[in-house]
């Protein structure tokens, strides 16, 4: 089969739309069909989102491919009769985050005609999928209330999930993450401070800005935690984070509000080690369950300390709560050949 | 700096444009800037969706990068106020191939105003880029004949040019290339007919179609040629390829009015004289007749430049030499690309 894989992206950065597109690209061809990709650059001022929605619409790949996979908005305005969609969020400034400091559509009349033609595309556009498949309940959630749409949720898998593996635990658990606000590494180093165990907080990814750094070097100093807690401010390769995922007591994943449960989840379920994360992080809630596979806490420092003292207390529940992690997975089939199936069939 | 390579993108087809963007993409890498390839779709068929698609590029938004360089019609629309063209070659059916059988849009009162809007469309954007550099001279040309507008030709070198050698000028000219009517290996089998000495023709290449080669394997029949005329239907090795540019005595080059051809520049790098004819087109911007190749007028003549070259070793030597110094007289280097595409 001939399958066309559509998105839109921003030159030169990196996130999760383009890796999904990167990964569901080999996963078709390794299962023998002939694929390419339509990436769009798309920018998303307010102002000409119009027009480049526009450009897509005009575009002509109909006959391109058997198949079209559409998955960052709005590369489904593509036209083509035999389109499948795996949605992986609205342009959410339009949607959920309108009237929240998120709103990136100014709520003046202009503004106002922009988010009501956003919308009116959406509905009409979406529907053109022959089939809807959501990477989250989440986002499922969101096409039934705004655009009265039913997806199914299917879950991406890991690019390389071979590569994740399970050691002996040694006395850390693990947050690797890009540094940044909403991924509250600063709840995490709060934590560290009320910790009763020996046990460390090892925090690794790249900050945002530099401005995102500075303010958790000064906490874990004031704070006194430099035995505890350890910064490693940089991207860190595949390699390393395996590796150090591998001998983690648990993996830490703690942002506020995602609509995925992030592929640091899965990477810890795919190492057989429990997931902390906290009942406001979102996604997480819908795949990490409480005492099972990992621990749910509230987003504040003494409850999540408690939690990760809890993992250390008991390396043997802590183990076992990591097989029930990886059995997760199993049981709810997030793989690249169910992903392929559900797309192409 | 940051630099988007703007191309075309026609879905599951890989050319001479994609792997130009490719080079270049890795090039600009290796001299210290980000570089990324965006490709933006074209369909020019039915031909209405040509207008369509020129549309749909003035609408994109290339943003977060800090220069653009264009490589083709009509991608080369994205508005960007820092762009740069290395133009391939305009859309050639409104323009040099307008009422030749290549035409593609119709004679139709529909047709003609697609014509229009295509000439327009460039006279007008075109105007707004920073520079314009063409593959070639002939692109140039054309450039300023149709659209009005001056450029200046940056010849694209080879991605890698270290392995190409020369081992020895051996009895056989070699004719690399797809095989099809406009490569016009038949040419060469017609010229071999006349040749009097013992040069042997060797034609190595993935036939277009089934029916190219076809027509090809009959003409070598007519002449009675199939033990002098060797044909490798099929895509060669780099390395096959190699070997037989650094053995062969010259190579035979006969596209029909080719933009560029990397064929005459791989045959320089291997110190090879090239042979060709008059209609080449961009081949002809790099051979001198009678320094570094022959161009010649008719099969006739051209079997007379491989009997010569057949004859004359200490001749093919200095043809050979001097082809090898062309490159370095033109100044065909990544050097010059990147310093003329980033300043």
């Amino acid at each position: 089969m001939r399958v066309l894989v559509a998105s839109t992206y921003v030159p030169f950065v990196e996130g999760g739309g383009r890796m999904i597109v990167r990964d569901l690209v080999r996963a078709v061809r390794e299962r023998g069909h002939e694929v390419d990709t339509i990436e769009i650059p798309f920018h998303s001022a307010w102002n000409t989102m119009l027009e480049q929605m526009l450009a897509i619409r005009m575009m002509d790949v109909s006959e391109a491919a058997d198949v079209l996979v559409a998955i960052r908005t709005p590369s489904y305005l593509l036209r083509h009769p035999n389109k499948r969609l795996w949605f992986i969020h609205h342009h959410r400034g339009a949607y959920d985050l309108w009237g929240t400091s998120y709103q990136d559509i100014p709520s003046t009349p202009e503004g106002l005609a922009t988010r009501e033609a956003i919308v009116a595309a959406d509905n009409l556009y979406l529907r053109e999928a022959q089939r809807i498949f959501t990477n989250s309940q989440i986002v499922a959630d969101r096409l039934r209330e705004f655009n009265d749409l039913e997806g199914e949720v299917l879950y991406p898998p890991l690019g390389d999930p071979e590569r994740f593996v399970s050691r002996p635990a040694e006395g850390y658990v693990f947050y690797p993450c890009r540094i940044t606000g909403h991924k509250r590494q600063q709840l995490a180093i709060e934590a560290a401070a009320h910790l009763t165990t020996d046990v460390r907080v090892v925090i690794a990814g790249a900050p945002d800005t530099p401005q995102q750094l500075g303010p958790l070097q000064e906490l874990v100093t004031r704070q006194r935690l430099q035995d505890r807690v350890q910064l490693i401010p940089r991207w860190i390769s595949e390699e390393e984070k395996a590796e150090l995922i591998s001998r983690s007591i648990g993996v830490l994943y703690i942002p506020f509000l995602e609509d995925s449960y992030g592929y640091v989840t899965l990477e810890a379920f795919h190492a057989h080690k429990p997931v902390i994360t906290c009942s406001d992080s979102g996604g997480t809630m819908e795949i990490v369950e409480d005492g099972k596979n990992g621990l749910i806490v509230a987003p504040e420092p003494i409850a999540l300390a408690a939690a990760i003292d809890r993992l250390r207390s008991d390396l043997q529940a802590a183990a076992a709560m990591g097989e029930r992690a990886h059995e997760t997975l199993l049981g709810k089939d997030i793989s690249w050949d169910r992903v392929v199936t559900s797309l192409l069939g | 700096m940051k630099i988007a390579i703007v191309n075309n993108q026609a879905p599951f087809v890989r050319g001479g444009a994609e792997l130009l963007a490719e080079w270049l993409h890795d090039k600009l890498e290796e001299y210290g800037h980000q570089a990324e390839i965006v490709r933006i779709p074209f369909q020019w068929s039915p031909p209405e969706r040509i207008v369509d698609h020129m549309l749909a590029a003035r609408l994109v938004r290339v943003a977060n990068v800090d220069r653009v360089v264009a490589l083709k019609f009509p991608a080369y629309y994205v508005p960007h106020e820092n762009k740069v063209l290395w133009l391939l070659h305009q859309f050639r059916q409104a323009y040099d191939l307008w009422g030749t059988p290549y035409q593609d849009i119709p004679n139709t009162p529909m047709g003609i105003r697609i014509r229009e809007a295509v000439v327009e469309g460039d006279r007008r954007y075109l105007q707004e880029v920073r520079r314009i550099y063409t593959i070639s001279k002939i692109v140039g040309n054309r450039l300023n004949l149709y659209s009005g507008l001056k450029s200046k030709a940056l010849f694209p070198p080879l991605l890698d040019s270290e392995p190409y050698r020369c081992e020895e000028y051996g009895d056989y000219f070699f004719f690399p290339s797809r095989i099809n009517a406009g490569k016009r290996q038949h040419l060469a089998v017609e010229a071999m007919a006349y040749v009097t000495s013992s040069a042997r023709l060797v034609i190595a290449g993935q036939p277009e179609t089934p029916t190219d080669l076809g027509r090809l394997m009959s003409v070598i029949r007519e002449h009675g040629l199939e033990s002098r005329v060797e044909v490798i239907p099929r895509w060669i090795t780099e390395e096959e390829k190699l070997c037989l540019l650094a053995g062969a005595r010259g190579v035979v080059y006969l596209p029909f009015d080719e933009d560029y051809g990397y064929v005459t520049l791989e045959a320089f790098h291997a110190s090879k004289p090239v042979l060709t004819l008059t209609d080449a087109g961009g081949p002809l911007e790099l051979i001198e007749h009678g320094r570094n190749g022959f161009i010649c007028e008719g099969t006739e003549m051209l079997a007379k430049a491989i009997d010569e070259l057949s004859e004359d070793r200490a001749l093919t030597e200095r043809l050979g030499q001097a082809a090898l110094d062309t490159i370095n007289e033109r100044d065909i280097s990544w050097d010059r690309v990147i310093r003329c595409l980033t300043q």
